[in-house]
């Protein structure tokens, strides 16, 4: 065999002397036992897969093997056991809602893919198996596409396919496809930073063809070019773009030297598209040129499989180090999403930042991912908190390539520095989906700096986080008795009516003031000069439509009023009557949180458009009065320190999520003990575990009571 | 062929309810059972004749898993025209309407045009949304509406050219502020000879609509 003659040590590790016995084996191409032999054996087959014409498809398929195995037998898991439980017969609680998605995709996974029933119906066990065994995952699309890739390596055996798809989703791209594709969001924010370091002229001129279009404020709103490709590159791990042969040889390096190789590749074939996307001058002709593109990429006609892989081993040896850090960077800038809410950065109009956590002035890529985030809070829809927060971190991701020095309306209106700390709400003026252009006037420091940066920062941060915890606190213990005091007497209604309208008010007309003038105030997208018409209009959209989404906004429900006065009166009334209570339809819930959400909205705005220090005085007092509520404990807990700002922003979508699973007697006691079933572990969160371990497999691995109580030889 | 705008539409909806298939239909006026499914965001482009006036129309195509809902909210704005497509032989994707037009609501820009459209009108014996629904569903909420079949390609070139009128009509009503490309129509400048490295002319003038 070619390899064979040219590799010297290696030969030994790839093709063991002892050839009679091993090629009879199943396992033949297995490293040599403990860690170090491993290590050199995986050394060996980095050469190997170097060479030009790459891996025989039978090594392939070994190598693919001998790693699945022994990842599965590193985090000990009990083979024999997950294939029962993966591949039985019976059907589980979920796999109806993943059955009938994996089936609709079956006949969509790349037409080159076999159209034979028999190897479908294989890959759809594949598919199921995996589903069920990394339930955190479950089915994205994108997987069928690897496994139908892994089949045809392995001969369409399910085992091993389950296997190798197992090594390559948990060890390979931990958290890849989980938690709406987060550290691939992440991920497609270090590719661009890479790109700018590896390729600066497309980095400059792609930023470019992105910036020429926008508004009047300067705000982009072209998602940055890149990623339209690159996600799909990576999310199909260039199945899509490359040709087989290339394709593979690209695995190959992927399943030894990990995911670093996605980097690589996709910045060898944008280099390689460059000459051609250099050449255009709008992002529509990008488009257009990226169409030809990708069918002479499909082509091998960009490049070759041996050039391609000779040049992602030029990068130099892996990993490379900045990958990490900027991932940390990455990760860590887009993480304490829902501290912004809590303390936020304001810009006043001459540059200077004046209070907010996020001072540094060596981490203005920070400052706008804050921003982005902020401006996303608001606009939430979702069912689930965590994808919430997961789309306002995307959306962050999006902005690291946003075009130097413009003001957007942002700095424009948050010229009032103290005041917005207070008040979460104040962001939703800003549109949403946005992109910001912040004054672009420091240079990233180092990346150690800015991490050593951020630890102060946090420090000062959860400082004043503890103490808006207080204050939030008494919001929503206000809001809890008023809610009390409402269902409680019946006879109040027309005072408690007038109350809520006493209420509404300032809210209306400091939704007013505030486009011109009051940063802070509880706003909406209606400050901004873009309103869509469909929040305009008066639109009688049937209460029950809105059954998990309730009305979104508190601007959205601050809007209808009128209309919606009546049905409040009924709200109370019904709620007034005890045995009407429990058969409380999930419409009235709804309507119920979205006016409690307004009252707190309103609750934190009149805290706020006093002076911060007066309404820190006042909340002391009010929380002396209610200090038996036994929600306080509750609150103290460190976490939730971090929630609590944003936990009232989702605190419709809570409620309601909450009433569907349990009825419990207090809407407060709902939102809290719902609170701290959602928090994200932002706190701890590492999108990058080290290859070999992958923690939430783990524990879902021993909840399902997959692992064996003893590690056993596999 | 030549044009005067261009104009960006987005085309959502639930999972497998044809999204990919009515824009290979409509670009390329074919249909395709076997369509890879669409990972992320995938793009398409063609020159349709609206109101004697050669209109670009860039077209958005996102993938309908829940997964990918929030990559794909990052090309809702800049979109002049949204295509919302739901299934009328899968009551759950009619259901889910509501949860776009909210996504829309918040993510899109102004005066968005949205067309509803009820795709698969060629299955009318497995129907499980009547067209009267559909019809309601988009009076209700201001939308036009269709339904069509990529397959048959019924309507298909319909629902983008209505689109496209509507956006036209809006352009003449002064509805659109076409210095603002947020907006999601551009206006097209013929250069004579088109040099790549030439910036785009930053503030274009302003003609009058289709």
């Amino acid at each position: 065999m070619t390899i064979g003659s040219t590799l010297d040590t290696s030969t030994n590790y790839l093709f063991p002397s002892s050839t009679s016995e091993d090629t009879t084996m199943r396992f033949s191409l297995t490293p040599y036992p403990g860690e170090k032999g491993f290590q050199q054996w995986k050394d060996a087959i980095s050469v190997a897969i170097r060479m030009p014409g790459g891996l025989p498809p039978s090594i392939r398929q070994k190598l693919w093997i001998s790693l699945a195995t022994n990842y599965i037998r590193e985090i000990h898991l009990d083979w024999d056991k997950t294939c029962r439980f993966a591949f039985n017969n019976f059907s589980n609680p979920d796999d109806d809602q993943l059955g009938i998605q994996i089936v609709k995709d079956l006949h969509r996974t790349g037409c080159s893919w076999s159209s034979n029933e028999h190897d479908r119906a294989t890959l759809k066990r594949v598919l199921l198996a995996f589903a069920r065994y990394n339930k955190s995952i479950g089915y994205c699309q994108g997987l069928n596409i690897l496994t139908g890739v892994i089949l045809d390596i392995v001969d369409m055996n399910e085992e091993y396919a389950l296997m190798i798809l197992i090594y390559l989703i948990d060890s390979i791209l931990p958290n890849f496809f989980s938690n709406n594709l987060r550290a691939l969001a992440i991920d497609m924010a270090v590719f661009r930073e890479w790109l700018r370091m590896y390729n600066s002229k497309l980095h400059i001129h792609l930023q470019k063809l992105q910036s020429s279009s926008h508004d009047a404020s300067g705000t982009i709103y072209e998602p940055p070019l890149l990623n339209v490709f690159t996600i799909q590159w990576f999310l199909t791990l260039f199945a899509t773009c490359l040709p087989r042969r290339a394709t593979l040889r690209v695995w190959d390096a992927l399943m030894i030297e990990g995911n670093e190789i996605l980097f690589r590749t996709g910045l060898v074939l944008w280099s390689k598209l460059a000459t051609s996307v250099l050449k255009v001058s709008t992002a529509d002709q990008f488009y257009s040129a990226m169409a030809t593109l990708s069918v002479q990429l499909l082509d091998e006609k960009i490049i070759d499989a041996d050039n391609l892989i000779k040049e992602i081993y030029n990068f130099g040896p892996f990993p490379t180090p900045m990958l990490s850090d900027l991932r940390q960077k990455f990760s860590f800038n887009i993480t304490p999403f829902q501290q912004l809410s809590a303390s936020t950065t304001n810009i006043p109009d001459d540059g200077t930042i004046k209070q907010g956590v996020v001072r540094s002035n060596s981490d203005e890529l920070k400052l706008k991912d804050n921003k982005r985030s902020k401006r996303k809070i608001n606009t939430i829809t979702d069912d689930e908190t965590t994808a919430d927060e997961d789309i306002a971190n995307f959306m962050s991701c999006f902005a690291i390539l946003s075009s130097p020095s413009r003001n957007n309306r942002l700095e424009y209106h948050s010229n009032d520095s103290t005041t917005i700390n207070n008040n979460p709400t104040a962001l939703s003026r800003l549109t949403p989906g946005a992109y910001s252009n912040l004054p672009t006037t420091h240079k990233t420091n180092s990346i150690e700096d800015s991490l050593s940066l951020d630890i102060s920062q946090l420090r000062q941060q959860y400082k004043k986080l503890k103490e808006r915890n207080k204050q939030v606190q008494i919001i929503v213990q206000t809001a809890s008795n008023e809610q009390k005091q409402r269902s409680r007497a019946p006879s109040m209604h027309s005072s408690t009516t007038n109350n809520s309208e006493n209420f509404r008010r300032p809210t209306i007309s400091s939704l007013e003031f505030s486009t011109s003038k009051l940063p802070s105030s509880v706003c909406s997208i209606s400050s901004g000069p873009i309103v869509n018409h469909l929040l305009i209009k008066p639109t009688d959209i049937k209460r029950n439509q809105f059954k998990k989404t309730v009305s979104i906004k508190s601007s959205s429900s601050s809007i209808p009023i009128p209309d919606r006065q009546p049905k409040v009166l009924q709200t109370i009334q019904t709620e007034s009557i005890p045995q009407e209570k429990v058969q409380r339809s999930k419409e009235q819930e709804a309507e119920e949180a979205a006016e409690l959400q307004q009252e707190l909205d309103q609750l934190l705005t009149s805290l706020n458009l006093e002076k911060p220090t007066t309404s820190s005085s006042s909340s002391s007092s009010l929380l002396s009065k209610i200090s038996d509520e036994k929600e306080k404990s509750t609150t103290h807990e460190t976490i939730q320190l971090k929630n609590v700002a944003q936990t009232l922003y989702n605190y419709e979508k809570v409620q309601v999520t909450t009433n569907e699973k349990k009825e419990s007697p207090n809407l407060i006691d709902r939102l809290l003990t719902s609170r701290s079933v959602q928090i994200p572990k932002y706190s701890s969160f590492n999108p990058f575990p080290s290859r070999s371990f992958n923690e939430n497999v783990a524990v879902n691995g021993y909840k399902l009571g997959l692992y064996a109580p003893n590690p056993t030889n596999h | 062929m030549d044009y005067a705008y261009v104009f960006k539409y987005i085309i959502i909806g639930d999972i497998n309810v044809g999204k990919s298939c009515l824009l290979l239909q409509f670009t390329d006026k074919r249909f395709q059972s076997a369509h890879d499914c669409t990972i992320g965001v995938e793009f398409g482009s063609r020159i349709v004749n609206v109101a004697e006036k050669g209109v670009k129309l860039q077209i958005w195509d996102t993938a309908g898993q829940e997964q990918f809902r929030s990559i794909i909210r990052s090309y809702y704005r800049g979109a002049a025209g949204a295509l919302l497509v739901y299934d009328i032989t899968k009551r759950t994707t009619f259901d889910h309407l509501t949860m776009w037009i909210n996504d829309l609501r918040n993510y899109s820009t102004s005066n968005m045009v949205i067309v509803l459209i009820g795709n698969k009108c060629d299955l009318s014996d497995r129907r499980e949304v009547q067209k009267e629904e559909g019809e309601a569903f988009a009076r209700d909420h201001g939308l036009i509406f269709i339904e069509t079949s990529a397959k048959t390609a019924v309507n298909v070139e319909d629902a983008f050219i209505k689109t496209a009128r509507e956006i036209c009509n809006k352009i003449d009503d002064g509805v659109f502020d076409l210095t603002n490309e947020m907006c999601g129509i551009k206006i097209h400048h013929k250069l004579p000879n088109e040099n790549p490295n030439t910036r785009r002319n930053s503030n274009p003038n302003q003609t009058s609509g289709c």
